[in-house]
């Protein structure tokens, strides 16, 4: 009761404590901070590459598969895939103009199935606002091939502002544009199209590909032109599932599916092949990159054990008359040794539970953060046009919270060890006497 | 005299003085390490940068290109400004590599071809430092000796090439012999695909010539072909040749900004000059940007982490100064009766605030020396502590096999110590700034009075 007392009393009367209280709250939200962008920057890329790619992709190689919709439907009741829709992919030329040619990537998606992994519908300028099935229809076209093209590929953002004009962008809606494949087979062909809608992704390479209905890309590519065929497939797994464990359920159940309801031979059966994006070692690499910052602004935030030993250095030099009181009353070495770590971890505390809330109000609003800087100072700290994410990560990382609020009380104990042992040696008699 | 006397006694004998040198010394290190690696990096890059596409670009993103390149280029050649002038074809391929080459590297994908002309384009970029196997004459760059047939090509060197731990390539004695297909897509000068006919070639075989390495994704995304084979698989040879880019090179002593604008007002005028001719509406299509604008989407990510860092480096001047302070605030608090005494034999305030700031400054010198030294024998030898960590641990500070990256890099630069350093003196005098004129107002009256419980 007596060091709480003392605590409170030493945190209400000695001003200086509340500099050390600043400084680990500084230490901590500038910790937290590093730690979710980073967090935020590497989930962010996963799950738009998620988004675009799927966790994972299935091919089937040489033989596409008849009626998809009943092999995705049977395939996405596995409690280990949350969600599979088909893809086809490719590249080529886009005609905009005469005299405006610009190369892109084309997808082609399956709407209805895609958006299990993409929310399509805030993605798309026109759409956005209405409700309804998304479709590829354009006004006043009803027999034209509807397209959304990503808003890179048709607009430039203010130099300055870096942001897009939705106005201009707008009226290029229902414009005719042409795509010229790559060639598929040898054979390239030409695609008159018709702008249906913008696309904003996010991400920098969703930005600059064209999505084109399934079915009809595929058709191009394949020259099948019966429905619902296909060969590669992006699915979502389920959280909490290993790709191994993932990866052997989907080739059971691929050598089942094949043998049974397609009567496919063992030839054919085993053409597909698993490839798992997510495990890609550039994520391992960024992660290792965000350890050594924060390692580096670990050592950084270590000075601070040295603010706080130095601020309980002298609370202790300037209360050893008080400390000689009380060991005279009959405390013991330790409890005025505790006074002073446990005061320690109080402020510890306080810093921390301060810094998180610093630390939470700056991830939240750093995006706004970033568009007051460019307000005021004129400097774009995050250029979303270049950038793989158009948005800066406002998401703390709740996981490290603790660790890092635990590690400051800890520094900060560790800190006012040394002043508590001065505190604990302390002689009444030595202290207590007139000079 | 005194107070330099009295400033090292405070140094020496205040052994809580020991903490803020440390403290300093700590924050000195880290920022002179983190900062001279990360603006080595950045500071290469943009080099690389620079060097792939010279000081000025006059460029349009269309594929289709522009006309009239070549008078512009004889109008820019005249200019004083101007060192050298190369045009540049950027197309867009399929490009094929047969299956029996030396390298057992098979590439089948969409790339972009650039069609170059070798002596100019060297005058402007990097070009001939970029080639990984000697050619002599920068002219025979594309000649090679085992198909004669052929014209040559040059590959960004990631396709063809692995590298090993250290993010150097492994390349064989002489070049590998690989033919190369490349099927480009030729536009017309409205943008439509030339169809098929007596003088349009879309698709031509190349034998590989050299490697270029440029440091950059260039290396993984380019395939070089000459100039005028380029013009004709894109569709750009016919009557009013065209070209997509015109790489400018200013005369030494030529501000960038300067040359920029020079080049913007000269296109103007060209531009005005030929409206109402043929094809002059491509020109609308046309920017004249320096390399940096140029060059955005890969340069502005460097300019931003170098921006953050600086930020995250005032935020560390904030916590010495913090430091600083405590600890004056308590020699101070301290050191009230010698105060007094000093004050008593008619020491003025200012004099004793002086004291007290030479110390601050003392302090922040030798905190400073120490983390600098500490930091430059770090530097000199941080490859030497990477490579022992990789062969320890298979640790790397970048996986090269990722990074375009070589050694870390170490070369220091004095403007860089002695900012940080004076910056880190600075922060100790603002943080002693309080302190100190707090004991130049203590009044030897209340100081040197015995103290009473």
């Amino acid at each position: 009761m007596l060091k709480l007392f003392l605590w409170l009393r030493y945190l209400r009367k000695k001003k200086i404590v509340i500099l050390c209280i600043v400084a680990v709250a500084l230490s901590v939200s500038l910790l937290l901070v590093v730690d979710s962008f980073f967090t935020g920057l590497i989930e962010g890329l996963k799950n738009s590459l998620a988004a675009q790619s799927g966790d994972a992709f299935a091919y089937i190689y040489g033989r596409p598969i008849p009626r998809y919709n009943a092999f995705l439907n049977r395939l996405s009741a596995l409690k280990e895939v949350d969600a599979a829709a088909p893809v086809c992919m490719g590249g080529g030329l886009l005609w905009l103009q005469s005299g405006d040619v610009r190369e892109a990537a084309i997808k082609g998606i399956d709407v209805e199935k895609d958006s299990k992994f993409i929310n399509w519908r805030n993605c798309l300028l026109r759409q956005k606002e209405q409700s309804g099935p998304l479709n590829f229809d354009v006004a006043g076209y009803p027999d034209a091939n509807g397209v959304w093209v990503g808003v890179k590929l048709i607009a430039e953002p203010n130099e300055r502002t870096d942001k897009y004009d939705t106005g201009e962008i707008r009226k290029l809606i229902g414009k005719k544009v042409v795509f010229t494949t790559e060639g598929y087979g040898g054979k390239r062909k030409v695609i008159p199209l018709r702008i249906s809608d913008i696309a904003f992704t996010d991400t920098i390479w969703g930005d600059q590909t064209l999505y084109v209905p399934f079915e009809y890309l595929f058709e191009i590519q394949t020259d099948i032109a019966e429905a619902e065929y296909a060969n590669i497939f992006k699915l979502k797994l389920d959280k909490g599932y290993s790709s191994e464990a993932v990866r052997s359920v989907v080739s059971d159940f691929w050598q089942s599916y094949a043998r049974q309801d397609l009567g496919w031979k063992d030839d054919d059966i085993f053409r597909l092949n698993i490839d798992y994006e997510q495990e890609h070692s550039y994520f391992v690499e960024l992660r290792k990159q965000m350890a050594i910052l924060l390692l580096i602004f670990a050592v950084i935030c270590s000075v601070v054990v040295l603010l706080v030993f130095c601020i309980f250095y002298m609370i202790v030099e300037t209360k050893l008359k008080d400390i000689a009181i009380i060991k005279s009353c009959g405390a013991s070495s330790t409890t005025a040794a505790l006074i002073f770590t446990g005061f320690g971890g109080c402020i510890g505390l306080t810093g921390s539970v301060l810094g998180v809330v610093i630390g939470y109000v700056i991830v939240r609003n750093v995006n706004i953060l970033e568009r007051w800087v460019h307000i005021i100072t004129g400097v774009k700290l995050w250029r979303r046009s270049s950038y793989i994410l158009n948005y800066i990560p406002n998401q703390l990382n709740w996981p490290d919270v603790f660790p890092i609020a635990l590690a400051a009380v800890a520094g900060c104990c560790v800190g006012a060890l040394i002043p508590a042992i001065v505190a604990a040696k302390t002689k009444p008699v030595d202290i207590l006497r007139y000079e | 005299m005194y107070k330099f006397v009295l400033a090292f006694r405070f140094l020496l004998k205040r052994r809580i003085s020991y903490f803020s040198v440390f403290a300093v010394a700590l924050c000195v290190f880290v920022v002179f390490v983190v900062m001279t690696v990360l603006s080595g990096l950045t500071a290469d890059f943009k080099e690389k940068t620079h060097s792939w596409s010279g000081d000025c670009i006059v460029s349009t993103k269309s594929l289709v290109g522009f006309s009239y390149y070549e008078e512009f280029m004889q109008i820019l050649q005249e200019q004083k400004e101007i060192k050298a002038v190369s045009p540049v074809i950027r197309g867009y391929a399929i490009v094929k590599t047969t299956s029996d080459n030396d390298t057992g590297v098979y590439v089948d994908r969409t790339l972009e071809v650039m069609g170059i002309e070798p002596v100019s384009y060297s005058k402007v970029t990097g070009f001939s430092e970029w080639l990984r196997y000697k050619t002599g004459e920068l002219q025979n760059s594309f000649k090679q000796f085992y198909d004669v047939n052929l014209p040559g090509c040059i590959m960004g060197i990631g396709f063809l090439f692995a590298r090993d731990t250290n993010g150097n390539y492994i390349l064989p004695d002489r070049v590998p012999q690989m033919k190369v297909d490349v099927s480009c897509f030729p536009l017309t000068a409205k943008g439509a695909l030339a169809r098929a006919g007596t003088d349009v070639v879309s698709s031509k075989i190349f034998a590989l010539s050299n490697v270029a390495h440029t440091g950059i994704s260039s290396d993984w995304k380019n395939i070089y072909i000459p100039f005028e084979q380029a013009q004709l698989l894109c569709g750009m040879a016919g009557e009013l040749k065209r070209a997509n880019a015109l790489y400018v090179k200013f005369s030494d002593g030529v501000a960038l900004n300067d040359g920029c604008s020079k080049v913007q007002s000269l296109w103007k005028e060209f531009v005005e000059d030929k409206k109402g001719l043929s094809q002059s509406e491509l020109l609308k299509n046309v920017k004249v940007q320096n390399w940096k604008v140029y060059n955005r989407d890969m340069v502005a990510v460097a300019d931003t982490q170098q921006g953050l860092m600086i930020i995250v480096f005032a935020m560390m001047a904030v916590i010495t100064v913090f430091i600083v302070f405590v600890v004056f605030y308590m020699i101070v608090s301290h050191k009230s009766k010698d105060i007094g005494i000093l004050k008593s034999v008619g020491i003025s305030n200012g004099n004793i605030m002086f004291l007290f700031l030479l110390f601050a400054f003392l302090i922040g010198a030798l905190g400073s020396t120490i983390g600098a030294v500490g930091g430059w024998q770090f530097l000199v030898h941080i490859n030497q502590i990477e490579d022992w960590l990789f062969e320890q641990f298979k640790f790397q500070l970048w996986d090269r096999e990722l990074y375009a990256i070589g050694d870390i890099p170490n070369s220091i630069d004095l403007h860089v110590l002695i900012t940080i350093i004076l910056s880190a003196v600075s922060a100790c005098l603002l943080g002693a700034f309080l302190p100190s004129r707090q004991a130049g107002r203590l009044q030897p009256v209340d100081t040197l009075r015995v103290s009473k419980l």
